[in-house]
């Protein structure tokens, strides 16, 4: 899909993270892997430590306490708002939609559109489309786009290819009309045949829990985990991000007469820093221009990633004119981007929420 | 030139699986080396090579045996 989705903007950003976290230099022991070779990875991949909840806290707990924080700093409050639209891998229930669960707790009016949508990595991408589009509509003024994960909970800890990674965070974005906004330039793209690539096999329909899909085991490639917890086949998922992504945001740029001198900041899915590092090399694009460094910080918290990110580098009420590409890749297998001018942004923070 | 590259990869990979022998082909096709592996390992032929390894040359096939390895070094090596 590609498309223009006019008179929009993002105005606020807040993100969301547990108060706990682990440290990669604590964990190292705990996979089938020399010791040594797993430090190496700590440097090339931009470990240090990630943020994991603690006890029973979900997304949707993250996303109530950002929720919260939001409308004190800002005097928002639920029924300010048409729409919800909630991108996680990780719901309250398997029913009813969390959005009914968040519509509840925020007070937003009856008449308010909320959403379920099942997506990660390029959750936040398809999240802000989604906002973008409801606000075609006249009666839609202001949409809450809420993303996040809690994939620690799983993802197994004897695994390295995917423990050390992930990380449990979430985000509102207020997305709203603005005849004067430029809006969003999207391509989205799938591919469906790859959908194993990153999955949790078992705890769906396809699969449905037993005992037995509880019991960790040795996979073939060293690491130890259940059906019910997430596998990634790295190597193939590896090489989509070095060929397909990078030509795909080359052609993005190239099909609209601009290069990536023209571009501020090029916020990726913080996948890991060496994918975002030869990602960006491939591009040719000055890495200062492509943030990195969520990963060592809070981990890859899926859809929640670029918020993250743009939190972690921008301020609000910059006044500079930013034009910035945002681009997701992953599960799916999914990448897309949107161009946007991201500036003067009403509130852009990150918290903690205690206890979590 | 082609065996003291093979020789340095060896070197590297021993580095990754100690105590282990290098089979020749199939590292990537029998598990014997991961992704991680992968990405451990081309941290170590830039560092020994003095290369940079772009992003789409980091593939399965590039990195399933000895010789496509010393092949890939070796175009690298000519190319800066």
């Amino acid at each position: 899909m590609k498309t223009h989705i006019a008179n929009v903007k993002i105005s606020s950003i807040i993100a969301v993270v547990p108060e706990q976290y682990s440290k990669y230099d604590d964990e190292v022991s705990n996979y089938n892997q020399a010791v040594e070779n797993s430090k190496k990875l700590k440097s090339v991949m931009g470990y240090d430590e990630h943020r994991v909840i603690s006890g029973n806290t979900t997304t949707a707990d993250l996303l109530n306490h950002g929720f919260t924080y939001l409308t004190q700093q800002t005097g928002l409050q639920g029924t300010d708002f048409d729409a919800l639209v909630l991108v996680t891998q990780t719901p309250d229930y398997i029913l009813p939609p969390t959005s009914s669960v968040l519509h509840g707790w925020f007070g937003l009016s009856e008449d308010a559109y909320c959403v379920d949508i099942n997506q990660g990595c390029n959750g936040y991408i398809m999240g802000l489309v989604q906002a973008g589009m409801l606000l075609q509509n006249k009666d839609i003024n202001r949409v809450l786009l809420c993303v996040g994960d809690t994939l620690s909970t799983r993802t197994s800890k004897q695994d390295r290819n995917s423990y050390p990674l992930i990380g449990d965070a979430a985000a509102l974005t207020i997305v709203e009309f603005d005849k004067e906004a430029s809006g969003f330039e999207v391509e989205l793209m799938n591919r469906g045949s790859a959908f194993d690539a990153l999955i949790i096999p078992a705890g769906g329909a396809r699969q449905p829990n037993t005992e037995f899909t509880k019991i960790p085991t040795l996979a073939d490639d060293g690491n130890t985990r259940s059906s019910e917890q997430l596998v990634m086949q790295g190597a193939d998922v590896f090489n989509f991000t070095q060929t397909v992504v990078p030509e795909f945001l080359n052609n993005f740029i190239k099909s609209r007469d601009l290069n990536w001198d023209q571009i501020q900041f090029l916020y990726l899915h913080q996948a890991n820093s060496f994918i975002i590092k030869k990602i960006a090399e491939s591009l040719k694009i000055d890495s200062n221009k492509v943030p990195d460094a969520v990963v060592g910080k809070y981990g890859n918290s899926s859809s929640a990633t670029i918020p993250l990110a743009i939190a972690m580098e921008g301020k609000p009420n910059n006044h500079e004119n930013q034009k910035v590409v945002l681009s997701g890749f992953g599960v799916g297998l999914s990448w897309g981007a949107i161009m946007t001018d991201l500036d003067n942004l009403d509130f852009l923070e990150i918290i903690k929420m205690n206890g979590a | 030139m082609n065996d003291s590259i093979e020789q340095t990869i060896k070197e590297l990979i021993k580095g990754l699986k100690p105590g282990q022998s290098i089979p020749e082909n199939q590292l990537v096709e029998t598990g014997f080396i991961d992704s991680f592996d992968i990405i451990v390992l081309v941290d170590g032929l830039e560092s020994e090579f003095g290369i940079a390894i772009p992003g789409k040359e980091i593939s399965p096939e590039n990195f399933n045996s000895l010789d496509s390895l010393s092949n890939l070094i070796n175009k690298l090596m000519k190319s800066e």
